[in-house]
C-alpha cells in the first residue's frame, strides 16, 4: 500500500506539470482540464477520485515579449471547479473523464461601467491512457500514451441577451481532440525521486456558434518530483505552451497566439493511504505574444484531494 | 418712449435722399441677404419704408435701423395687413422665409442707435402667396443613419443577437478626455501621411491622429463656442474606419461618452456615461438605454492626411501621445486587418463584395436611398461629383491623392441650386459655383457673393465598404 501510495503520489505531482488544456481562448482563461486528471498508472480495478479548484489571474498586458503597465487598471480572473475520476481498466489501460464548473470576472478600474461575470458548466473531458512501461523495483522507467476528447456540454452563451465574448464562456462551444503522452524516469530504486516529462497536443478544428475556432494547442512539461519521508512531496517544472492565433469564419483574429515558459511547483501531503492534498502554482517565467497587445496570465494557483477508492 | 421715437424718425426724415411716391408699393416685408426690408410701415398716422441689418451673431436675433423713409401719398398706399410699429412693439404680420409665411414682433431694445429685439415669431400656416420667389422642396438630410420610427424590444432598438462582445470589456480600449495638443511636432510621431480626423470648431482647428485614435476609439474633448466650454466626443472605429463628433447633450450632468466593448457590426457601441445608454457610432444613435432612439448633435469632421490638413490648416494643432497610457501608438492594433479582405466579426451581408471590403468610401443615406462614392476615385486632383441622391443634389468633392472626400447639399435655403467646378491649389478652398463663390472643405464659403454662409453639410462620413454595406444593404455605388 505505502509503495502504491508513493507510486501514485508522486505521479500525482508530476501530473500537475502536466499542461493544461485550456478551456478557452487567445492567452488567457483556461481551466485547468488535463492537469486535473490523474496520471498516476492503476492497477485494474482501481478508482481515483481527484478534485480540483483553481484560481487563474489574467491581468498581466504583454506586447510581444514586453509587459507593458496597464493605466485602465483591468483585472480578469478565472475560478475552475474541476471533478475527475480515474478507472482502471485493465492491465496497462485506464480511462479517465472530467467535468468542470467555470466562473469568469473582468473589470477596469477607470471604466463607469462595473464587473461582468459569466458562469456555468464547463467542457468534459475522456481520457483512454495505455500504459506500456510501468515504474517498478525492477523497471526506472514509464511511459503512458492516451488519447481523448474534450465535449463542450457546457454553457457558451453566457451574457443574456448580448452573448460575451468567447473567453467570458465557460465552455470553449466545440469538440477538440487529444494526444497526450507522458515519461517518468525513477533515479533510485525507491523512486522516491522522479524526472517527469509530459507533451499533449490539442486538435481545435471545429467553429463555435458564433463561427469562432479556438488554435490548435500543445504543450510540453518537465520537471522533478520528489517524496519526503511517506506523507510529504514535492515537484517543480516548467511548462511550454504555444499556440496559433484564434480565427472566426477562417480569418485569423489579430492579438491572439503565441508562446509561454511557466514555473509549475507543487507541494503535496498525505493525510492517509487513500487521500492526498496538494497546492500548486503556476507563475509565468516568459513569454512571446502574437499581436501588438495581449493580456495573459499573471499567476495562479490551485487546491487538489484525491482519494483513492 | 412712443413719442420720442416718432421723433427720431422724423430726424431721419430729415437725411432721406429720397421718398416714394404715387403708385401702391408692394407691402410683403422679405430678405435681401442681411438686410430685412419692411417696404411699408405705419406708425401712428404716417407711414415709412423701413430697412434693418439684421445681427446674426445674436439669439434672440437684434436688428438694427439703417434706413428710414417717410412715403408720400399715404393715401395711395393699402396699409391692410402692413407693419406697424405700436408702442416699443414692431409688429410684420406676415414675412416669407424660405416658402414658409411668418409673423414677428420685436421690442425696442435702443433708441439710439434704433436696435430691435425678436419677441415672438410663429408660422402663419399660410401658403406663401405665388408671387414668392423662395418657394422650393428640399429635402433634409437625414438626422441619423438609424431606421426611421424603428421598435423597441426588450429595451433594443436593434437585434440584441447581432451585437457583439469585442472581448476588452467596458472602457477596456480607454476614452481619452481633454487630450493634449501640440504644434511641435517632435512631441509626435507623425507622418505626412498619416491619417488624422480634422476638426475645425471656429477659429479652433484640431488634427487627431488615427494612430492614437486607433488605440482609444473615443476621444471627450471641450471646445470654447462663443465664451462658452462645450463638451464634444470624437469617435474613431478602427474596424469600420469610420470617425464622427458628436456635441455633448446640453441637458447632461455627464456629457462625456465611454466604449462599451460592444460591436454591432463590427462597428464601434458607445455608451453615455450619464445614463449608460448605448449608441451605435455608424446608426448615430442610441439603441438602448433611457436614451434609446435619440440622436446626437453632430459636428462635421475631414479625414484625410496629416499633409493635407496641414495644407489646409497650417495653424492646426495636433493631439500628442502624451495620453496618460502606454500604447504602442507606432504599432497599428489589428494586423493587416485594414488591407486585406478578412473580418474580424459576424457582420450582415458580409459576401457582398461588390468593392473590396476595406475600401474606404463616402456614403450618405437619405431618406431610403443610400449611395456611396470610393474616395479613391476621385483622382489625383480634386475632382466633383454632381449628383442626386433620394431626391437630394449633392455636390462631392474630393481626391484620391489627397486622401479626403466631403459631400454638401447644393441647393441653398433661398432654393438656388449651385453648380461647381474644383479648385486646385488652395486649400481650404477645394470648389467655386456658377456665382463666383469660392467653397472650402467645411462648406464655408470664403469668398464671393455668398461669402460667410455655409452650404447645408449632408450625414454622410467615410467608412470601410464592408461596413457600410452592412448597415445599409442594397447601396448604390457611384
Amino acid at each position: 500500500m505505502t509503495i502504491r501510495l508513493l507510486a501514485f503520489s508522486l505521479l500525482l505531482l508530476a501530473s500537475l506539470l502536466l499542461t493544461q488544456a485550456e478551456a478557452a481562448t487567445c492567452s488567457c482563461a483556461g481551466a485547468p482540464l488535463l492537469s486535473s486528471i490523474d496520471s498516476s498508472s492503476t492497477e485494474p480495478g482501481d478508482f481515483f477520485f481527484n478534485y480540483t479548484t483553481e484560481f487563474h489571474e489574467m491581468s498581466d498586458l504583454v506586447e510581444g515579449t514586453k509587459d507593458i503597465r496597464d493605466e485602465s487598471r483591468r483585472e480578469r480572473s478565472s475560478t475552475s471547479q474541476v471533478v475527475s475520476g480515474t478507472y482502471g481498466l485493465a492491465d496497462r489501460w485506464s480511462v479517465s473523464g472530467l467535468l468542470s464548473y467555470i466562473e469568469h470576472s473582468r473589470s477596469v478600474g477607470t471604466s463607469f461601467l462595473g464587473e461582468q461575470n459569466t458562469s456555468g458548466l464547463g467542457d468534459a473531458v475522456v481520457l483512454l491512457r495505455y500504459t506500456p512501461s510501468y515504474i517498478t523495483p525492477f523497471s526506472r522507467h514509464e511511459v503512458s500514451l492516451g488519447i481523448g476528447v474534450r465535449l463542450p456540454v457546457g454553457k457558451d452563451d453566457a451574457g443574456g441577451l448580448i452573448v460575451q465574448s468567447e473567453d467570458m464562456q465557460p465552455s470553449v462551444g466545440s469538440q477538440g481532440e487529444i494526444l497526450w503522452s507522458s515519461y517518468s524516469y525513477a533515479f533510485n530504486q525507491a523512486s522516491t525521486l522522479q524526472l517527469n516529462l509530459s507533451a499533449n497536443y490539442t486538435f481545435n478544428n471545429e467553429e463555435n456558434d458564433r463561427n469562432y475556432s479556438f488554435s490548435d494547442e500543445f504543450n510540453f512539461a518537465v520537471g522533478i518530483s520528489q517524496s519526503i519521508g511517506t506523507r510529504f512531496g514535492y515537484s517543480a517544472g516548467l511548462r511550454y505552451r504555444t499556440t496559433d492565433a484564434d480565427e472566426r469564419n477562417g480569418f485569423e483574429i489579430p492579438n491572439s497566439g503565441g508562446e509561454w515558459l511557466d514555473f509549475v511547483p507543487a507541494i503535496q501531503y498525505g493525510i492517509s493511504d487513500d487521500l492526498t492534498l496538494s497546492l500548486s502554482g503556476r507563475v509565468p517565467v516568459a513569454r512571446d505574444l502574437e499581436g501588438a497587445l495581449q493580456f495573459t496570465t499573471s499567476y495562479s494557483y490551485a487546491f487538489s484531494m484525491t482519494y483513492a477508492l | 418712449m412712443k413719442n420720442r421715437t416718432l421723433c427720431f424718425l422724423y430726424a431721419q426724415l430729415a437725411l432721406a435722399a429720397f421718398s416714394y411716391s404715387g403708385a401702391t408699393q408692394a407691402q410683403s416685408a422679405h430678405l435681401e441677404g442681411t438686410t430685412l426690408v419692411l417696404p411699408v410701415v405705419t406708425a401712428a398716422d404716417k407711414t415709412f419704408r423701413l430697412e434693418f441689418s439684421l445681427d446674426t451673431n445674436t439669439s434672440p436675433l437684434q436688428i438694427s435701423l439703417i434706413s428710414a423713409v417717410e412715403l408720400s401719398n399715404p393715401d395711395s398706399i393699402d396699409t391692410n395687413n402692413a407693419n406697424s410699429f405700436i408702442g416699443t412693439t414692431l409688429s410684420i404680420p406676415d414675412i416669407s422665409v424660405d416658402g414658409a409665411s411668418f409673423r414677428a414682433d420685436f421690442t425696442l431694445l435702443s433708441e439710439n442707435p434704433i436696435i430691435f429685439l425678436l419677441a415672438d415669431a410663429a408660422e402663419n400656416g399660410i401658403q406663401a402667396p405665388e408671387n414668392t420667389p423662395n418657394a422650393c422642396s428640399r429635402p433634409a438630410p437625414d438626422l441619423s443613419h438609424g431606421p426611421n420610427n424603428a421598435a423597441v424590444v426588450s429595451g433594443f432598438s436593434v437585434d440584441p443577437s447581432k451585437i457583439q462582445d469585442g472581448g476588452p470589456a467596458p472602457d477596456g480600449i480607454p476614452p481619452l478626455t481633454n487630450p493634449q495638443f501640440t504644434q511641435n511636432l517632435e512631441l509626435t510621431g507623425i507622418f505626412p501621411d498619416s491619417l488624422v480626423v480634422g476638426v475645425k470648431v471656429g477659429d479652433d482647428i484640431r488634427a487627431y491622429p488615427h494612430q492614437i485614435l486607433d488605440w482609444h476609439e473615443v476621444v471627450n474633448d471641450t471646445f470654447t463656442v462663443d465664451g462658452q466650454q462645450q463638451q464634444m466626443t470624437l469617435s474613431y472605429c478602427p474596424l469600420t474606419g469610420s470617425a464622427m463628433m458628436w456635441k455633448g447633450f446640453a441637458q447632461s450632468a455627464n456629457k462625456t461618452f465611454g466604449t462599451s466593448g460592444l460591436l454591432l457590426n463590427s462597428n464601434l457601441v458607445m455608451y453615455d456615461r450619464e445614463t449608460n445608454s448605448l449608441w451605435s457610432q455608424m446608426l448615430e444613435q442610441s439603441i438602448r438605454g433611457s436614451a434609446v432612439l435619440d440622436i446626437p448633435d453632430k459636428v462635421q469632421v475631414v479625414e484625410t492626411t496629416w499633409e493635407t490638413w496641414q495644407a489646409m490648416y497650417p495653424e492646426t494643432i495636433l493631439m500628442t501621445e502624451d495620453t496618460g497610457f502606454s500604447r504602442p501608438y507606432g504599432t497599428y492594433p489589428y494586423g493587416s486587418f485594414r488591407t486585406d479582405q478578412s473580418l474580424i466579426f459576424n457582420v450582415d451581408n458580409m459576401n457582398d463584395l461588390r468593392l473590396h471590403r476595406k475600401a474606404r468610401v463616402l456614403g450618405i443615406n437619405v431618406g431610403d436611398s443610400s449611395k456611396v462614392y470610393p474616395v479613391a476615385d476621385f483622382g489625383d486632383s480634386i475632382s466633383l461629383i454632381h449628383d442626386q441622391v433620394g431626391g437630394m443634389d449633392v455636390v462631392a468633392a474630393g481626391s484620391a491623392t489627397q486622401n479626403f472626400a466631403v459631400l454638401f447639399n447644393r441647393q441653398l435655403e433661398d432654393c438656388t441650386t449651385l453648380d461647381f467646378t474644383p479648385v486646385q491649389d488652395q486649400l481650404p478652398v477645394v470648389m467655386t459655383d456658377n456665382e463666383g463663390t469660392q467653397w472650402d472643405v467645411f462648406g464655408n464659403g470664403i469668398s464671393g457673393p455668398r461669402a460667410g454662409t455655409k452650404l447645408e453639410k449632408t450625414n454622410s462620413y467615410i467608412a470601410y465598404w464592408f461596413a457600410w454595406t452592412a448597415f445599409f444593404p442594397g447601396t448604390e455605388i457611384n
